[in-house]
């Protein structure tokens, strides 16, 4: 109880700092709503006035206040680009991300898994060696960079899918999962390397345990060995990794969004940001630090029921 | 020398660290025997080759090391020549192990009841029931109370001393007939070494399972065993009944080790006369 009143207490003043401080970003750089919104004919007067009405001119406190007052009921603001509700304008980028992050982040989990086992399970052999140097290669390689390799080999060379003919979800939901896979493996694969290399050091950090010796000495085989003994112990710091996987991929999205032509936050963000749109950028930036916050919660908590030394000390 | 009394025949035993150029044999040589419910110790410094012979019994020993030489016969099977799955039917099963420190021997993610259950899911057919009721038996046969709220423990929740009781119990579900028991009472206080070496007599005298006892610990030794085989460097030096090696002793080294243990004989002499 003490713990989730803590936990709760954290997320609550994380999102504080988050959000002045992306708000105060918007007022040190150059440039403001008033002026994007009516573009570079318009005179001094015309934006002064909007900037009025919009209530720029206030002091930044509080602007942020009356942000923060909206907030708290719920309100997210109208976008200033759009003239519409920042929820409306969210609710319809959630799924896009949602459903690349999480495609991601099992393209992660299905590979890293069974290829750190692997390569642990044949250390210093021909194997482990030729993976670990494709590691070191997919690890070094930033994954914007493996989207346009990727749309290039499979969409333009291979043909598996057309670069830049994004299905939507309410047109087909297959057809929107299989043009999220390319995304998805170019923000998994980096990702994806680290995770088989953090497993790999792990379980052979584990193998040279002494409970593995009696797990042995038991009449263990080394499959038992391995999957009841040595996994999940192994798993602990891999997690913690997973948590800062998924904060990875939500910021990764952003950029490869841009370099598949998805229609997601990632996008939503870098428009509202050009435009000086500040409550929608706000709004996605508190959402997804809400979410990783979230996410590292789900850490702690999974932490607790594989290792039952931390469930104690909760 | 078939008349079935032979538990255990170690003949010419060699083993290799294969990591430096050329080899380090570290065992050279060492044959000796153990008769069924016998409690044989094996004394010798750290280096002497005492755990190595002990591991290479049942084929544990790390990947930088093996058995480079010499036969291991185990009720007159050659174990040498089992495969790792027949090995993995020994191990647990008709030979158990414990080892010195029971910090770190138990996996800390898995309940003290299943690791102890463990054995027996490997070696037996029983039911889950089954299992368990006997895995709580022989957990309380290790002098381990409250055995029924114990089992749902992880080890972290107990001391040194329950832990090592549970290594027991865990090696003891399966009614082993042979215990290799590495240092067992080294990382643990006196009372508790005490306590567990009494342990092991009592389970010698009610199972007849013979124990393969290895210690650094002389006078642990003369408390637990009838036979006592001191290594050094790699060799026997010195083989036989642990009174006569006490009183008696051959040679050189044992006369030095002896030399290293306080004798509470000679302490009281002193105290007395000083």
């Amino acid at each position: 109880m003490k713990y989730m009143m803590k936990k709760t207490g954290t997320l609550i003043i994380t999102l504080l700092i988050v959000s002045f401080l992306s708000f105060l970003a918007f007022n040190v750089i150059p440039g403001d709503a008033a002026r994007s919104k009516l573009g570079t004919e318009a005179t001094q007067e015309q934006v002064e006035a909007l900037q009025t009405e919009m209530g720029l001119n206030e002091p930044i406190l509080v602007q942020y206040g009356r942000w923060l007052r909206d907030f708290v009921t719920g309100d997210l603001g109208e976008s200033f680009s759009y003239s519409m509700p920042v929820w409306e304008l969210l609710r319809d980028k959630i799924p896009i991300t949602a459903a690349l992050t999480a495609i991601s982040f099992f393209l992660i989990l299905l590979l890293s898994v069974p290829l750190g086992i692997f390569t642990a399970q044949r250390e210093g052999k021909w194997p482990d060696r030729a993976l670990m140097v494709l590691d070191q290669i997919a690890m070094s390689v930033p994954g914007f960079f493996w989207g346009i390799l990727i749309t290039l080999l499979f969409g333009l060379i291979l043909k598996w899918f057309t670069p830049g003919a994004y299905v939507p979800i309410t047109e087909s939901f297959g057809g929107f999962l299989s043009y999220l896979i390319a995304p998805g493996a170019a923000i998994a694969l980096p990702r994806c390397a680290m995770g088989v290399k953090i497993l790999r050091s792990s379980v052979l950090a584990q193998m040279e345990k002494d409970y593995v010796r009696t797990a042995y000495a038991r009449g263990n085989g080394r499959r038992r060995v391995m999957y009841r003994h040595v996994l999940k112990n192994a798993l602990l710091p891999v997690l913690t990794f997973w948590g800062m996987t998924i904060a990875d991929i939500v910021a990764n999205s952003i950029i490869i969004e841009q370099v598949f032509t998805i229609p997601g936050m990632g996008s939503l963000l870098i428009t509202s940001i050009s435009n000086r749109d500040y409550p929608v950028a706000l709004g996605i930036i508190v959402l997804i630090a809400f979410f990783v916050i979230a996410v590292n919660f789900l850490v702690d908590i999974l932490y607790g029921r594989i290792d039952p030394r931390i469930r104690v000390e909760q | 020398m078939q008349n079935g009394r032979k538990l255990l025949e170690v003949k010419d035993l060699n083993i290799e660290f294969y990591d430096t150029t050329p080899p380090e044999r570290v065992v050279k040589g060492v044959s000796f025997s153990m008769e069924k419910g016998e409690i044989l110790g094996i004394v010798g410094e750290s280096g002497s080759g005492k755990t190595q012979t002990a591991l290479s019994i049942l084929r544990l020993l790390k990947s930088n090391s093996g058995i480079s030489g010499g036969q291991i016969l185990f009720k007159d099977r050659d174990l040498g020549l089992y495969s790792e799955q027949e090995l993995e039917q020994v191990r647990g099963g008709e030979i158990a192990m414990i080892f010195q420190e029971p910090m770190t021997s138990l996996n800390p993610v898995l309940t003290v009841g299943s690791q102890i259950e463990e054995g027996l899911s490997l070696h037996t057919k029983l039911s889950a029931e089954e299992r368990k009721r006997r895995a709580i038996l022989a957990m309380e046969e290790a002098g381990l109370q409250r055995a029924e709220e114990l089992y749902q423990k992880y080890p972290h929740q107990l001391s040194g001393g329950m832990r090592q009781r549970v290594m027991i119990a865990a090696a003891l579900v399966t009614e082993p007939d042979l215990l290799i028991a590495d240092e067992p009472t080294t990382a643990l206080d006196v009372t508790i070494q005490a306590q567990i070496l009494e342990l092991l007599k009592e389970i010698n005298r009610k199972h007849g399972t013979g124990i393969l006892f290895i210690s650094h610990d002389l006078a642990v030794i003369r408390r637990l065993c009838r036979r006592v085989l001191v290594m050094n460097e790699g060799r026997v030096e010195e083989a036989g009944e642990v009174e006569m090696v006490f009183e008696h002793p051959e040679k050189e080294y044992t006369r030095k080790l002896l030399a290293a243990i306080p004798n509470r004989r000679e302490s009281l002499r002193r105290r007395r006369h000083g």
